[in-house]
């Protein structure tokens, strides 16, 4: 006798059922109703489980990377390749190669630890001993800027910690002297003053600025100059003072990050389009292949439920 | 001027003399006391060839005048010497004190628990006894503080290298990486040098007698070896030197020797001198 899950059944009929035939017919039952619930359950986890398999490179890309970029800020030095030597993984080796003074690398994606930092000059043997520099703790999720500053003579690398969240509908802005021109500069943007004879390699805190089309100012003793910057809300910015053509000053916008999430989406803009963790696809197919595993759970326990419910008034 | 100095020079010498003599009492005190000077004297003497020897030479160090007086005969620049007197009882601008029984009396407990709290090492004993210890520009408070967080930043960066399949370690120095001992000039340096040779890294040392427990190892005797862990050509050594001979300060270590330790063995010696700089690994920006 085969029983028809989900159709029903007259006590009658149950009655001539022998009692060796129900015992088996239990059986049959309960194997049948547990291997639908198995298999709802296998479709209902199935896809939490790829999901979670998915998920992962992105939470490792988010929990164990940060980023670091090189900004050359060093009016007389020439160029430099800069080297990170990790702590704990000599393979990790991270190198940054820029072209000149005033130039930005992009952000690159590197493993969180601890890491010398060297120089070699640009396009040095990787085997010819660096000059260590200092050393960088790169935390998860966390992005810096390593900067040459300083005359050629006396050229320190610093490490700047890059913000990458502002404050909602704000916009973050700092300040970097790089001209070596003039030794000290006032940096306003409209009546705001930025940086008030900021020296020469110093570098200020982020400072909170409303969103809008700023007019920066940059004075020293010798030159000065004037731009306009449109700060967006939610990105981040870091003005560059540099040294411009004939004596002049220069001011290099340099946008740290766009969006207010932890790791900024964005384009080459942001700097860190190219390392920001791919979206997540669409959850809705998962959703429903979740849904009907759990429906085909769901009956195939009541049709169980019934089932052993009739097998015991037929006993 | 010179009339004025020399004054102080003298009432100098008398105060340390009689901090010296205090434990003479009754007849025979001035035989008594002749051991005494005798022994303050060697205990000068050998705190200023340390301080010749391991104190860094841009260090400005601190000193009662008869003590700076052997400082300069040994070769210190006057320029690097902060004289105290009655009237200059102050630290600020040195690195180290060389703390002798004068300049004990003159700054009493405040010396350890304000302005000087770890030693670097210690000379002679009883009244004669020497310490050179690290002056804290912003107070005891302040230095214990980030000294704290320079060990814990030394005992992560000492467990991130102890992974560093470069860098072969025997059981003592393992030790003094994990436990954070290790000066962070040393860790900076040994991270970089792995990724161009395979080290060997024999020993840590360099903490003086008597100094405090937090005062970090700053010399290394390490050995070149190959990829495979065999012993290196001699020319990875020099390559070695070289890397470290390549640097600037703070990285670049005043003493760098190669010593033959057995027929087929050499290592070389690095040393970097005190006080060596706090907060050099961790650097968040």
């Amino acid at each position: 006798m085969t029983f028809q899950p989900g159709s029903p059944r007259s006590p009658s009929a149950s009655s001539t059922v022998h009692s060796s035939g129900r015992r088996r017919s239990r059986r049959l039952t309960a194997l049948a109703g547990l291997l639908t619930l198995a298999a709802g359950l296998l479709a209902a986890a199935a896809p939490a489980a790829s999901a979670a398999a998915h998920a992962a490179p992105a939470a490792k890309a988010t929990t164990t990377d940060g980023w670091i970029r090189l900004a050359h800020l060093s009016p007389n030095t020439p160029p430099v390749d800069v080297y990170l030597y990790s702590f704990g993984d000599p393979k990790a080796k991270t190198v940054l190669k820029h072209v000149g003074y005033g130039d930005v690398s992009p952000y690159m994606k590197v493993a969180s630890s601890e890491y010398s930092v060297a120089m070699r000059a640009a396009g040095a043997k990787p085997g010819s001993p660096p000059v260590l520099s200092t050393s960088v703790h790169i935390a998860p999720g966390a992005a810096y800027t390593v900067a040459g500053l300083g005359p050629a003579k006396a050229l320190r690398l610093a490490v700047l910690h890059d913000r990458l969240t502002t404050p909602k509908g704000r916009s973050l802005v700092r300040v970097i002297q790089a001209s070596l021109r003039d030794h000290k500069v006032t940096v306003t943007a409209g009546s705001q003053v930025l940086a008030r004879q900021l020296g020469f390699g110093n570098v200020t805190s982020y400072r909170t600025a409303h969103p809008g089309t700023w007019t920066v100012h940059v004075a020293g003793a010798a030159g000065m100059a004037t731009a306009p910057v449109t700060l967006a809300a939610g990105t981040i910015h870091t003005l560059v003072v540099l040294d411009g053509s004939g004596g002049s000053l220069m001011i290099d916008n340099l946008q740290d990050a766009a969006g207010s999430a932890i790791m900024p989406h964005g384009g080459v803009a942001t700097g860190l389009g190219g390392t920001a963790p791919r979206p997540a696809p669409s959850p809705a197919p998962r959703a429903a292949a979740v849904a009907a595993g759990l429906l085909c759970s769901t009956a195939a326990a009541c049709w169980l439920r019934r089932a052993r419910h009739q097998a015991r008034h037929a006993r | 001027m010179v009339v004025v100095a020399v004054l102080v020079a003298v009432i100098f010498v008398a105060g340390a003399a009689t901090a010296v003599l205090s434990g003479a009492a009754g007849p025979g005190r001035q035989e008594a006391g002749r051991p005494a000077l005798a022994a303050a004297a060697v205990a000068r003497q050998r705190a200023a060839a340390w301080v010749a020897g391991q104190v860094s030479a841009d260090a400005i160090v601190a000193c009662d005048p008869a003590m700076c007086a052997v400082l300069q005969a040994r070769g210190a620049p006057a320029g690097r010497l902060l004289v105290l007197s009655p009237s200059r009882a102050d630290l600020l601008g040195s690195d180290v004190v060389v703390a002798t029984a004068a300049v004990r009396n003159q700054f009493g407990a405040r010396l350890a628990a304000v302005y000087a709290p770890v030693t670097l090492a210690s000379f002679g004993g009883g009244g004669a006894r020497i310490d050179v210890r690290v002056v804290a520009p912003d107070g005891a408070a302040a230095y214990w503080a980030q000294l704290a967080a320079d060990m814990r930043d030394r005992q992560a960066a000492g467990a991130m290298l102890l992974r560093n399949h470069r860098i072969q370690v025997t059981g003592a120095a393992a030790a003094d990486l994990a436990g954070g001992r290790v000066d962070a000039r040393l860790l900076v340096t040994l991270a970089a040098l792995a990724a161009l040779h395979p080290v060997d890294i024999v020993s840590f040392g360099g903490a003086g007698g008597g100094a405090s427990v937090w005062v970090p190892l700053r010399w290394a005797d390490i050995m070149a070896v190959t990829p495979g862990g065999g012993a290196a050509q001699p020319a990875s050594l020099q390559a070695m030197l070289g890397f470290f001979r390549a640097q600037q300060p703070p990285y670049l270590p005043p003493s760098l020797h190669t010593v033959r330790i057995t027929h087929q063995r050499t290592v070389l010696q690095i040393e970097y001198r005190v006080p060596g700089p706090l907060g050099l690994l961790g650097a968040r920006g």
